[in-house]
């Protein structure tokens, strides 16, 4: 595929974020800094038992109560609609009935002339169940299984035999804590109604969605409602979904009359957005004495919401990681009276990757072999599951550079044999891969009479940097310095957008972008195509190139003309054009699509006395195909693997087994890492640009959590003789 | 909810003598926290922060007078060669933002068995001043805690200020927690040397903070104070100091690791404060 840019250089630098300085003075406006004159304000009630009925719900002293405006039950509250499937199926519409399907379910929304008085209203608020046995354990036997729920399982070979027939057989069971998405901003709504039209400003991740569902929720055409969310606070997954509290903002707002703001309180962030699933896995490994996989099976269970839907394969990337003949992996759900279940940063394969990684380090243990050896014996040159070659894969090299500045080779193999003063080392290392899923999306790039250009995607920048890349990309197509060059996103009325989510708003923004941006040129052209005093005319596209804001034949670079003068010259005030991009087809491409891969090597130090463990270092290595600011991309890496040191040492939802409560649903009680909890982390970037997407890119937004949890726990082995098969990894299992 | 606002320690105290049902509140990094987590809320809160002589501290006599306002941060910064134990302690509470705001006095009237300054308090041996309408009282440290957040405070009594020891020999904290900071204490321990005498604080460990006696008095009387340092007789201190803790499971920790970390903690701790004490001798 052809382009016009990659002409100046620009993408790629580590240039600054474009939105750093808005971030810096407190000029971002986050969505629970939008306010409107007569704003109200909406706090929830939620249930106190996880399974059952609402039996009595008295609002009588909450309506009395100061400052307060409405109290909106299941009693009283309008029909809503269910929002449309979109493979990230937004929850029922809340207050629709008196079932109860867990813990902290809302029952009641309260709104007041202030924050206060609808807090100290909600308290207020009545509430007496007649509660149902609640199923909170995967092993209850009234829970219903769900097998294959995606259709992801596979299969190839013969799997019993291969096994049965090993030179050396190796099986473990491996399990993983919920952990809560916990972004620093809290989620927020602000709902404004004028007449049927309805503007939201909310902290999701998808705003062309989020319009969709809500319109369909209220029974709006859907060019009645505006999503705005220029700056979100962070989100991991948890703001692709149509919340309920967002509906409960809206619906609030529409019967006071007056706009409403409702800010999601810290406690309410466990039970409202989602989590990550825990999970319990199986891993069946055979192999002959020199290491080589003759067979690997992997199969999980996770738990899920009673009347959820969530894509979570765990044990799909398995089918993939390794040139292995007889394969078998399968994954299950089970339904649970639980929060609701959703993506969280690395979906399924965080959990994944722990327990294949961890089990190949422990076969490379009873083969005597080194673990870095053991994955460099077995590496897949192509995709063994759709048999075809990738669109790239570095992640040999990967391997090499990240063993070299590591310097895995002072590894001495023996688990216990590395010291230093009262500390125990341990050296450990997985492999990664993270695949990306790329939406359609689409883009408008315009050149105004000044010269500069606005490129617009109704995306979000989740703090992942979309603004700053997308502004390098439009300013290297359309050949314009950076400082001529605003993105704008975070706007459901610009167009449509895919979801900042699946590691593939890059590729799939980015193509939109570049696509738009060759139509502008193109209509440039088109506008000079009979005007004999253009130096350009009768150009085609494949015959010019862009740069210094002007278009300029290819054979002839002094040849060319400024965009501003074309504009001037016709008389026109600004030019626009449309670009957009689908998923390309594996089939259709002749190659099976890569994700992101990675090595990760840890150094962690154990005190055995105390059972205390620090990790030391983190060098990630990671193939990401092209990199289009090495800075922003560097930061996915180390908060990634940021979140990689939460899950495997400290993060654990606990929920309480009578109840269902989560018990520990603060950040007092909830621990992630803090700033001494986290080592040096060194990134390097290897590979080649990707073919599988006109942008070249893989997705750096998820593969750095992944691989964490498992490196970790093989070097917790290493420094200590110990095996951890859970996480996180806590005291007790190490002294 | 009642909201006091005294400007002076004497107003301070009639309003606490009027209202003994009020929560004195100093920093907040304790009473907001159980207000915000909605563990009861108190009926009137008094407010300390307003009152300009709790933020001093004096050095008198080889004691130093710690103002009941005085923040962790400037005691990290004024008094580590006074109170290094304390000193040490106080680096672990919270973050640099709740350093700012805590204060010993307010770890004292919280009187939670996991507050990171007791272990300190009881090694120094210090007290505790408490006052009211009716007079002044000095409360020996070991005298103060009285049970889970209870502590010897009449109703009608404030903590002007906590009366220390300067330190005349080595002393250390050891603190475990389940991440690197910010952090509750699973266990917690200090030694401090005064002369020839040792002091010990155990934290986290039993219904309140406690001292080990026994582990002190075998340590005054095994300790050879002219050589090194017998490895026989750290680790019976160590067993000293655990059986001297009375520890519970809970979310942060079990009962064997306490009272496992405690030993290593005692032993470890113990080892510091020998080699300074070496190299000072």
């Amino acid at each position: 595929m052809t382009t016009v840019e990659q002409r100046t250089g620009l993408v790629g630098q580590g240039v600054d974020r474009v939105d750093g300085p808005l971030k810096v003075t407190g000029a971002a406006r986050y969505p629970n800094d939008f306010s409107y004159p007569d704003l109200a304000y909406a706090a929830l009630v939620r249930s106190t038992v996880a399974a059952g009925r609402i039996s009595r719900l008295d609002t009588a002293a909450a309506l009395a109560s100061p400052g307060v405006l409405a109290v909106i039950t299941h009693q009283n509250a309008p029909r809503l609609e269910r929002a449309p499937d979109s493979g990230l199926t937004a929850p029922p519409p809340p207050l629709q009935d008196d079932r109860i399907t867990f813990h902290g379910q809302y029952v009641a929304v309260v709104v007041a002339d202030s924050a206060e008085e609808a807090t100290a209203a909600a308290r207020r608020v009545e509430a007496e169940y007649e509660p149902a046995e609640p199923i909170l354990d995967m092993g209850d036997p009234r829970a219903e299984w769900i097998t294959d729920p995606w259709g992801t399982d596979s299969s190839r070979g013969d799997l019993k035999g291969a096994l049965a027939s090993a030179e050396v057989r190796f099986e473990a069971t491996y399990t993983t804590a919920a952990n809560s998405n916990s972004p620093m901003g809290l989620f927020s709504t602000v709902a404004v109604w004028d007449g049927d039209d309805l503007t939201i400003h909310d902290s999701t991740q998808w705003p062309s969605y989020l319009r969709k569902a809500i319109a369909q929720v209220f029974s709006l055409p859907e060019g009645n409602v505006r999503v705005l969310c220029p700056y979100v606070g962070g989100a991991f997954g948890a703001g692709l979904r149509a919340w309920p509290h967002i509906m409960l903002a809206a619906l609030a707002a529409r019967t006071v009359g007056r706009p409403v703001k409702l800010v999601l309180t810290r406690p309410e962030m466990f039970t409202g957005v989602g989590h990550r699933t825990a999970s319990e896995q199986c891993v069946k490994l055979g192999a002959t004495r020199d290491g080589r996989l003759v067979a690997l099976a992997h199969e999980s269970t996770t738990p899920l919401q009673i009347e959820g839907t969530q894509f979570e394969p765990c044990t799909a990337g398995s089918a993939s990681a390794y040139a292995c003949p007889n394969v078998i992996t399968r994954d299950r759900q089970v339904r649970l009276n639980i929060p609701w279940c959703n993506f969280m940063r690395a979906p399924g394969e965080a959990q994944g990757n722990f327990a294949l990684e961890s089990a190949m380090d422990e076969l490379a243990y009873e083969l005597g072999m080194d673990p870095l050896e053991l994955r460099l014996r077995n590496y897949s040159e192509d995709n063994p599951r759709l048999e075809l070659p990738w669109s790239s894969k570095s992640l040999r090299e990967c391997y090499e550079v990240g063993a070299e500045r590591f310097g895995w080779s002072r590894r001495s193999p023996e688990p216990g044999s590395m010291r230093d003063g009262d500390s125990l080392i341990g050296y450990g290392v997985a492999g990664v891969s993270f695949f990306w899923y790329q939406e359609p999306c689409e883009a408008r790039a315009t050149l105004r009479k000044d010269g500069t250009a606005v490129v617009r995607s109704a995306v979000t920048d989740i703090g992942t940097g979309t603004y700053t890349v997308m502004t390098q990309l439009s300013a290297e197509c359309l050949g314009l310095d950076m400082a001529h060059v605003t993105f704008e996103l975070g706007d459901s009325d610009l167009p449509a957008g895919a979801a900042a989510g699946g590691s593939g708003l890059t590729a799939a923004v980015g193509s939109a972008v570049q696509a738009a941006c060759r139509n502008l040129v193109r209509a440039f052209l088109d506008t000079v195509r009979d005007d004999p005093t253009s130096p350009l005319q009768g150009c085609t596209i494949d015959e010019v190139s862009v740069g210094g804001g002007r278009i300029h034949r290819i054979d002839a670079p002094e040849s060319g003309e400024a965009y501003a003068d074309i504009l001037a010259a016709h008389g026109i005030g600004e030019l626009s054009a449309d670009g957009s991009s689908t998923p390309n087809d594996p089939k259709v491409a002749g190659m099976a699509p890569s994700g992101a891969f990675a090595a990760r090597f840890v150094e962690v130090r154990v005190d055995p006395d105390l059972g205390l463990m620090q990790v030391a270092r983190v060098v990630s290595v990671v193939d990401a195909g092209r990199i289009l600011n090495e800075k922003t991309a560097t930061s996915q890496i180390m908060g990634g693997t940021v979140g990689g040191i939460g899950m495997a040492m400290l993060e654990e939802i606990v929920t309480d087994p009578g109840t269902g409560r989560v018990a520990n649903a603060t950040f007092g009680d909830y621990l992630i890492p803090v700033n001494a909890d986290i080592p040096d982390m060194e990134v390097a970037f290897v590979g080649r640009p990707d073919r599988f997407n006109s942008v070249g890119v893989k997705g750096v937004g998820e593969i750095g959590l992944v691989g964490i949890g498992a490196a970790i726990a093989n070097a917790v082995h290493h420094a200590t003789g110990r095996r951890v098969r859970s996480l996180p990894i806590t005291i007790e299992q190490l002294f | 909810m009642d909201f006091l606002r005294p400007l002076t320690w004497a107003e301070a105290l009639e309003m606490k003598a009027e209202r003994p049902d009020a929560t004195p509140i100093q920093g907040g990094t304790d009473v907001m926290v159980e207000i915000n987590l909605d563990k009861g809320r108190p009926t009137a809160l008094l407010d300390l922060a307003a009152v300009a002589e709790l933020a001093e501290w004096t050095r008198d006599n080889g004691t130093v007078r710690l103002g009941a306002g005085v923040s962790y941060t400037r005691l990290i910064a004024e008094l580590a060669g006074d109170l290094p134990g304390l000193a040490q302690a106080s680096r672990t509470v919270g973050s640099p933002q709740i350093r700012n705001r805590g204060t010993v006095a307010g770890n004292l009237g919280a009187a939670s068995p996991a507050g990171d300054s007791h272990p300190p308090l009881l090694a120094t041996g210090a007290e505790v001043e408490a006052e009211s309408v009716r007079g002044s009282r000095m409360i020996a440290i070991t005298d103060f805690y009285r049970g889970v957040k209870r502590n010897a405070l009449e109703p009608d009594e404030l903590i002007r200020a906590v009366r220390i020891p300067v330190a005349t020999g080595p002393q250390y904290f050891s603190k475990i927690g389940t991440r690197n900071a910010m952090v509750i204490a699973v266990s917690s321990f200090a030694i401090a040397f005064d002369g020839r005498r040792v002091g010990t604080g155990i934290g986290s460990a039993a219904p309140t903070p406690r001292r080990a006696p026994e582990a002190e008095a075998f340590l005054e009387s095994a300790l050879d104070w002219s050589g090194p340092l017998d490895a026989d007789v750290a680790r019976r201190f160590g067993e000293l100091v655990r059986d001297a803790a009375a520890p519970i499971d809970d979310v942060r920790g079990t009962r064997d690791y306490r009272l496992h970390s405690l030993a290593v903690m005692a032993r470890r701790t113990l080892t510091w404060a020998w080699e300074d004490h070496l190299r000072c001798a």
